[in-house]
Order: structure tokens, then C-alpha cells, then sequence
């Protein structure tokens, strides 16, 4: 009889019985990293679990971190202390779910609460009394022109002419009541309904946020294509 | 469905938002609605500029004191002296490995577009099955029938079965000393095949990562024509569907939709 391990799937002999049990620890060549799995949860055991978990989504938790905070110093104090409260609480994290998802809203929740917390720093922004409906309507005719002139763009231009740092600069410029959506969805991939109870908003506010974050996020990337002398289009003047 | 009702749903389809009926909906319109595939694409093209500009590399020996911080006991791991100010810098030789690993990547799926790590530390498998993978696309052997394979591998699976797709059967491909199956499949549609492999141990990050229709992530990776839609499966390996023809890149999603099941 031929046992080969193949990942952690239950591999069926040649004579196809299920021999789930079997194969877990017989393993040759065991990843050193999976040691802990399964078992009891020893401290060294699901502190493996954890790096496994954490370290594919590093760099985007570092980055959300990062777009969030706008500065480096306190980026790295909001990341290490994510992930310090994702690691206590780590049993509540039900397995086979989205864990990026899950350490998106851990970081949210600190990060709000840091703001919070710190009496000190101005409330920029109070995430439940931000009305979106609020902010002063454009006027009709400047409407009207923006849409024009967005409909005459070459997008994919904009886009392939762009550099990381007009992406970041164009985020950082974002309000933050648009920004944390935006993040939250583009690069935690959290749905709509969790974005709406992270943020404690309406779903239909997530949406429109969403919405009005993109468009001008878009917008401030062809202004900086124009501002570098990068032809995106035909533009009418009204 | 008409071109205004795209619109509407454009967003949120993206984000993976629809039910499964407007989302096919919305897929077969796309496929023949030329204006509204390309406004689709430009939306699309914005998610993926935001989330490659947001990624921030990581370097290991920062990744693991930043990890080692987080797990250490007690109340103090916060303090003064976190390591997140004092990680040292210096590019390790895991960081040289992992570069390596990167240009290989590169070389499969355009500059910077992935960055793979090994599922173990200390362990390179992710360069060979790399490697490996890219021989065994440019040279795929005639299709074993399934026992056959099956014989091959020493093992039994379950081979997806998504409608509208026939199995013809398999080769194996060695990764790090194990067989892994690499299964094919014909379209019934229109004949053209696709390969559906696993790569076992080996962990997926990166910025080529998109949500898709159906919400979840995948890899997508172009390369001179060859397409590339791969998942972390549970298992700990990467699956991923394969076009040896030139499938658009749609189907290769909903194929890699209808195979995850």
C-alpha cells in the first residue's frame, strides 16, 4: 500500500479507504509549521498557526495600516497592536473563514478606538455622525461639467500612466469617512454588510461612500496625469 | 439585461455583491457588450491600482519581530521597547531567497506581479515548485486516463466536476517529492481546454490577488499569452486553472469559480 501526503486532504489507499486518521502525523518531510495544529493548543503551537495565518496578508495589513494612519511611526504602533490583540484573540477567529478579513476589522477597531482614546488628538472625523447627505451639493452646472469631462477621459491612460505614489497621495487625501470604505473593501475584501457593522453605518451609506470614494479617487488620479503634462483625454472646457 | 441595469449593478458586482442569477446575468452581458465590458474593465483596473499601490513589503526579519512581539506573554509586549521601531533592517539570506523566488515569479507572471513565500521557514519549495510548474505547462504530457493517474499518484481523489466541463484525465507533476495531480478538462462548448493543477505547499500572496464575481480572491497571473486563475486551497496548496488556449480571461474566472464549487 502506497501513502503519499498530499497536503492535508483525507487520502484514500489504492484499495480506496478513507484513512483521514491516519495520515495527519505520519507525514514525511512534516512541515515544522503545522506541528502544533490538531492538537492541544500549546502557546508554541498556535503561535505557528497564527504566523502562518498572519504572514501571507502581511504587507497588505502593513499598507491598510499605513493608509490609515498616513504616517509611519504611528502606522507601526497601530499594526503592533493589532496584532497583538488578534493573537489573544485568536479563538474567536472561526477557522475557514476569511482571516484577512477578520485582522482588517481588528486593526479598524483599534484604530477607532485609538482615536477615541486619545483626548488629546482633535476628532477629525466621528464615524456615526458623519452624514454624507451633508456635505454641500455640487453645483448643477459643475456637475454636469465633471461628468463630461469624465466621460471624455481615457481612463485606461490614467491608469497605466499613474505611480504608487499618486495612488497613496490621492487616498491620503480622501476624507476619512470615504477612505476606511474603501480600504476596508479594496484591500480587506470585507462585503458591504461587514463594512456597515465594523463601521456601525447604514449598508446604503457604505454603498454610496463607496461610490463617491471611488470617483474621487479616479478624479484625483487624472489631475495628477494632466499635472505631470500626460494627455488623458479630450478635455472641454465649458 | 439592458446597458443601464449594468450600470446600475457595475459596482456591485465588482465587489461581489450579487446573487448568483444576476451575476451570470451580468457575465453574459459582458461577454457580448463590448462599451460595457470595457467600462467593467476600467473599474476593475481601479481596485487593482489601489490594492498594488497599498501593498507595503514586509521585510522577514521585521515580519518576525513583529510577529514574535505579538506573541509574546504578557501585558508588556506593547511597551516602550516595541520592535516594530526596532527592527533590524538588513536583508537576511531568507530575504535573498525570497527575492529569488520573486524573479522566478516574474519570469511566470510579469515583473512584480506576485511575491511567493514558503509555507515553511527555511524551506525554498516554493522557487522549484515554481520551476517545476513552469516546465510542466510548456510540456505537458498526453492526458493518463483518471485510474491511471490515480494509480500513479498512489492516491485516490476527488476530481472537480463543474457542469460544462469533461474530464479527459491527467498527468502528474513532482513537487519536492510528491505527485501532484495537474487535471484536464475540455470545455463542452467549444472544445478548448484547460489544465486545473494543485501545487501543493506552496502559499500565495501578493499583489496580483483580485476579488472576483463571486467575492472571494484569487491570483491572476498573464504571461505571454498564458492565463492563470489560482486559490489557496484548504489543504495549504495553491490550486489553479490553467489556459493553454486562448481562453478569455472571464471564462478562466468563471471556470475557476465553478471548479472552487
Amino acid at each position: 500500500m502506497v501513502w503519499e501526503h498530499v497536503g492535508e486532504d483525507v487520502v484514500t489507499s489504492s484499495r480506496g479507504e478513507p484513512s483521514g486518521d491516519a495520515v495527519g502525523d505520519g507525514s514525511s518531510g512534516g512541515r515544522g509549521s503545522r506541528g502544533g495544529r490538531g492538537g492541544q493548543p500549546s502557546a508554541a503551537g498556535s503561535q505557528a498557526e497564527f504566523e502562518e495565518l498572519v504572514l501571507p496578508h502581511l504587507d497588505l495589513l502593513q499598507g491598510f495600516a499605513l493608509r490609515l494612519t498616513r504616517n509611519r511611526a504611528d502606522a507601526d504602533d497601530l499594526l503592533q497592536d493589532a496584532l497583538y490583540r488578534a493573537y489573544r484573540g485568536l479563538g474567536g477567529f472561526e477557522r475557514g473563514t476569511n482571516f484577512k478579513a477578520w485582522m482588517f476589522r481588528i486593526i479598524t477597531n483599534a484604530f477607532i478606538s485609538r482615536r477615541r482614546s486619545d483626548a488629546r488628538a482633535p476628532r477629525l472625523v466621528d464615524l456615526d455622525a458623519v452624514d454624507p447627505g451633508a456635505e454641500p451639493a455640487p453645483d448643477q452646472a459643475e456637475a454636469l461639467r465633471e461628468e463630461l469631462v469624465d466621460a471624455t477621459t481615457d481612463w485606461r491612460r490614467v491608469y497605466a500612466e499613474h505611480v504608487d505614489d499618486d495612488v497613496k497621495q490621492a487616498l491620503d487625501e480622501l476624507p476619512l469617512e470615504f477612505r476606511l470604505p474603501l480600504l476596508l473593501s479594496g484591500l480587506g475584501g470585507l462585503r458591504y454588510q461587514e463594512i456597515a457593522d465594523v463601521l456601525r453605518i447604514p449598508i446604503g451609506t457604505v454603498m454610496s461612500r463607496l461610490f463617491r470614494a471611488r470617483q474621487r479617487l479616479r478624479r484625483a488620479l487624472r489631475d495628477y496625469a494632466l499635472a505631470r503634462g500626460i494627455a488623458v483625454g479630450r478635455v472641454e472646457e465649458a | 439585461m439592458r446597458c443601464p441595469e449594468v450600470r446600475d449593478l457595475l459596482h456591485a458586482f465588482l465587489d461581489g455583491e450579487l446573487e448568483v442569477d444576476k451575476n451570470v446575468a451580468m457575465l453574459k452581458h459582458l461577454e457580448l457588450c463590448p462599451p460595457c465590458r470595457e467600462r467593467s474593465g476600467c473599474e476593475q483596473e481601479l481596485r487593482e491600482v489601489v490594492v498594488r499601490a497599498c501593498c507595503e513589503p514586509v521585510a522577514p526579519e521585521r515580519a518576525r519581530a513583529l510577529l514574535a512581539a505579538a506573541c509574546r506573554p504578557g501585558p508588556d509586549a506593547l511597551g516602550g521597547d516595541a520592535p516594530a521601531a526596532a527592527a533590524p533592517r538588513v536583508p537576511s539570506r531568507r530575504w535573498r531567497r525570497w527575492s529569488a523566488a520573486a524573479a522566478v515569479v516574474a519570469l511566470i507572471g510579469g515583473a512584480g506581479a506576485w511575491a511567493l513565500r514558503a509555507p515553511c521557514p527555511g524551506s525554498d519549495c516554493s522557487t522549484r515548485s515554481l520551476l517545476a510548474w513552469a516546465r510542466a505547462q510548456a510540456q505537458l504530457e498526453p492526458p493518463l486516463p483518471l485510474e491511471d493517474l490515480y494509480e500513479r499518484l498512489g492516491e485516490r481523489f476527488d476530481a472537480p466536476a463543474p457542469a460544462g466541463l469533461t474530464l479527459l484525465g491527467g498527468n502528474t507533476l513532482t513537487i519536492d517529492g510528491q505527485r501532484a495531480p495537474l487535471l484536464r478538462y475540455r470545455c463542452d462548448c467549444d472544445g478548448k481546454v484547460v489544465v486545473v493543477a494543485r501545487v501543493p505547499g506552496v502559499h500565495v500572496h501578493g499583489r496580483d490577488v483580485r476579488r472576483l464575481a463571486d467575492g472571494r480572491s484569487y491570483v491572476v497571473v498573464e504571461h505571454e499569452g498564458a492565463k492563470l486563475v489560482g486559490w489557496q486551497g484548504g489543504d495549504g496548496g495553491l490550486w489553479c486553472v490553467i489556459g493553454c488556449e486562448a481562453l478569455p480571461r472571464e471564462r478562466l474566472y468563471v471556470l475557476a469559480s465553478a471548479m472552487r464549487g
